[in-house]
């Protein structure tokens, strides 16, 4: 399968993770964001959300062009994750314009100081053309690890990896059980966190239609209260619901997982993949006295997709 | 081999490339002729569902170009004929995930693959447009008889003759005419368009109702006997083939089978 460009991760109480360290480029990296955020507009609404920019190196501009994306569904990322020294400079440049005395000092901002003179005056134009410009703030260490982690880049760069892969995941989070891997990692940085973990893999609950082109990408269980359109493309580390009708396509078990079910009100998919396996819907057209039989289910059975109406095998 | 790359063009949008590269792409493959056709609408996918096979697609031409997969993975075989190949448009992604310089690679691993790579160009003169003309040698400009489409073709066609070097001809296709109208002088005929464009015609389509049918049902319908839009569509696959066939009458594809064999007997008899 594709690697996954952009992920939405949920963190549990610390709200989600909008992880688009899969991107290689700014324009791949914007594309995503636009199609993502779009799809789950109103699910944004209160919710705390981080950003990670994993390996992009972004100028100030660059910087002010994502946040625009962001900042127009009213998100406004709460820390935002670089690997890069250059995106990391582009960040603090944009926070100085938003002139925050609060906002921790980062060595890096030394590192590059040119860099930030010269693209300050743009940035400053660019902030001022996005009038709800979030306040990007490059994550520093708490105050626990801060003195294992001495350069905030290590961190940051520790954090981007473990939200970017799964094997790496398993490795910085080797002491919790493996499903529950993905809620953690850049989340257990604030400090509010609470001692009690999720007891399942995190789910991301959406409650809207998903129109054709418009992919949903998740590490975990996926929930949606909705129709599924012809087009649209949704995939889970775990099961999907769809209260609705499923219509396009689904892709549950992403990595392996066989033991993931697919199960939607109205079955209507062009396409259903369970792991590895993949089932595709038959070439007649539907009939008018072809009427869904209800809910049903799509789950593995000796090694192809078969859909049933059974709940529970 | 080396096979002939065709983009499919209009600049208007609606005027039928996409049912074009469809029919053109099953009629030139039910001669026997190896085709691929090539979605590069990315991000309005519809070359598939047309050949019905929305179902099947599991990697697309993004992919490809990314090398998430090989280019053999990714093409989905029709599930008629068998020298029929379609590389689908990605839906979720947009015009900007490939650019000129991939798609003229593409396009040079296709043609050693297959006598004819038919490329259905996205509307628009944009960067989807430049990308579909990227790998091409020849070109077919859709137009349909209303001022804005020829208008639109015109413009295209001037940003085809500026790539001389790579597009060697362009050739046009008049769709959706209606004989009656044009008879009545509600619609331009082909003449007044063929005035104004001045190119080398390939070929006159009539509107058809079968075509909607045919659109909806995934079955492209060049293969279908008595169908006036299916016979236009071959006749244009064997004129690019360099065949000489004589254009339809269009006159009498008003008049119902009886009244032509009537008027074939009795030249006098009007229906």
């Amino acid at each position: 399968m594709t690697t996954t460009k952009i992920a939405i991760i949920s963190q549990a109480e610390q709200g989600v993770l909008i992880d688009i360290s899969g991107c290689n480029t700014l324009a791949e990296a914007k594309q995503y964001l636009t199609s993502t955020l779009q799809v789950s507009s109103q699910f944004w609404d209160g919710l705390t959300v981080d950003l990670n920019l994993g390996p992009l190196a972004l100028t100030p501009e660059e910087v002010a062009e994502i946040m625009a994306i962001v900042s127009e569904v009213g998100v406004k990322p709460k820390q935002i994750f670089a690997a890069d020294n250059k995106t990391r400079a582009s960040l603090i440049a944009s926070r100085n314009v938003q002139d925050q005395p609060a906002a921790p000092v980062e060595p890096e901002a030394e590192a590059e100081p040119e860099a930030t003179a010269e693209t300050d005056l743009e940035t400053k134009a660019k902030a001022e053309a996005v009038p709800p410009m979030p306040e990007p703030k490059v994550e520093t260490p708490p105050a626990s690890s801060k003195a294992e982690c001495a350069t905030p880049s290590a961190l940051v760069e520790k954090l981007c990896e473990a939200a970017t892969t799964t094997e790496n995941k398993e490795e910085t989070c080797e002491q919790n059980k493996p499903a529950k891997a993905p809620a953690k990692t850049p989340a257990k940085a604030t400090p509010k966190t609470p001692a009690k973990q999720p007891e399942r893999s995190p789910v991301l609950f959406l409650r809207q239609t998903l129109r054709s082109g418009q992919a949903i990408s998740h590490k975990g269980h996926l929930v949606i209260v909705g129709d599924v359109n012809p087009g649209a493309e949704i995939m889970a580390e775990g099961d999907i619901t769809i209260w609705g009708a499923l219509r396009g396509m689904a892709h549950a078990g992403v990595g392996g997982n066989t033991g993931a079910e697919i199960r939607a009100l109205k079955f209507e998919p062009i396409q259903l993949r369970i792991a590895h396996a993949i089932a595709r819907s038959p070439d007649k057209m539907k009939t008018a006295t072809a009427v869904s039989p209800g809910p049903e289910t799509a789950r593995i059975v000796d090694g192809k997709i078969r859909i049933s109406t059974t709940i529970i095998e | 081999m080396s096979g002939r790359v065709i983009v499919v063009t209009s600049g208007k949008g609606g005027v039928g490339k996409t049912t074009a590269t469809a029919n053109i792409g099953v009629a030139l493959a039910s001669t026997g002729a190896s085709v691929a056709l090539v979605d590069m609408d990315i991000g309005l996918r519809n070359l598939d569902i047309l050949m019905g096979l929305e179902n099947r697609v599991v990697y697309n031409l993004v992919d490809v170009v990314e090398e998430k997969c090989k280019l053999r993975q990714a093409l989905v075989k029709d599930k008629r004929l068998p020298s029929l190949c379609l590389l689908p448009a990605a839906q979720t992604r947009d015009k900007s995930a490939v650019n000129a310089e991939q798609m003229k690679k593409l396009s040079d691993e296709l043609k050693t693959m297959f006598d004819y790579v038919l490329i259905d160009s996205p509307a628009g003169i944009e960067s989807g447009f430049q990308n579909a003309i990227a790998g091409a040698s020849e070109a077919v400009v859709i137009c349909t008889p209303e001022m804005s489409a020829v208008r639109d073709a015109d413009r295209v066609i001037g940003l085809l003759e500026a790539r001389k070097e790579e597009i060697g001809q362009y050739r046009l296709i008049i769709n959706r005419i209606r004989p009656q109208m044009v008879k009545s002088n509600d619609m331009m005929s082909v003449q007044d368009v063929l005035e104004i464009l001045s190119v080398k015609l390939l070929g006159v389509v009539p509107e058809d109702d079968e075509v909607i049918v045919s659109t909806n049902k995934g079955e492209p319908l060049s293969g279908g006997e008595n169908v006036r839009a299916g016979q236009a569509y071959r006749n244009i696959a064997q004129r690019l083939k360099g065949e000489e066939v004589p254009f339809l009458d269009l006159d009498s594809l008003n008049a119902t089978w009886l009244s032509k064999v009537v008027s074939f007997f009795n030249p006098t008899a009007r229906v």
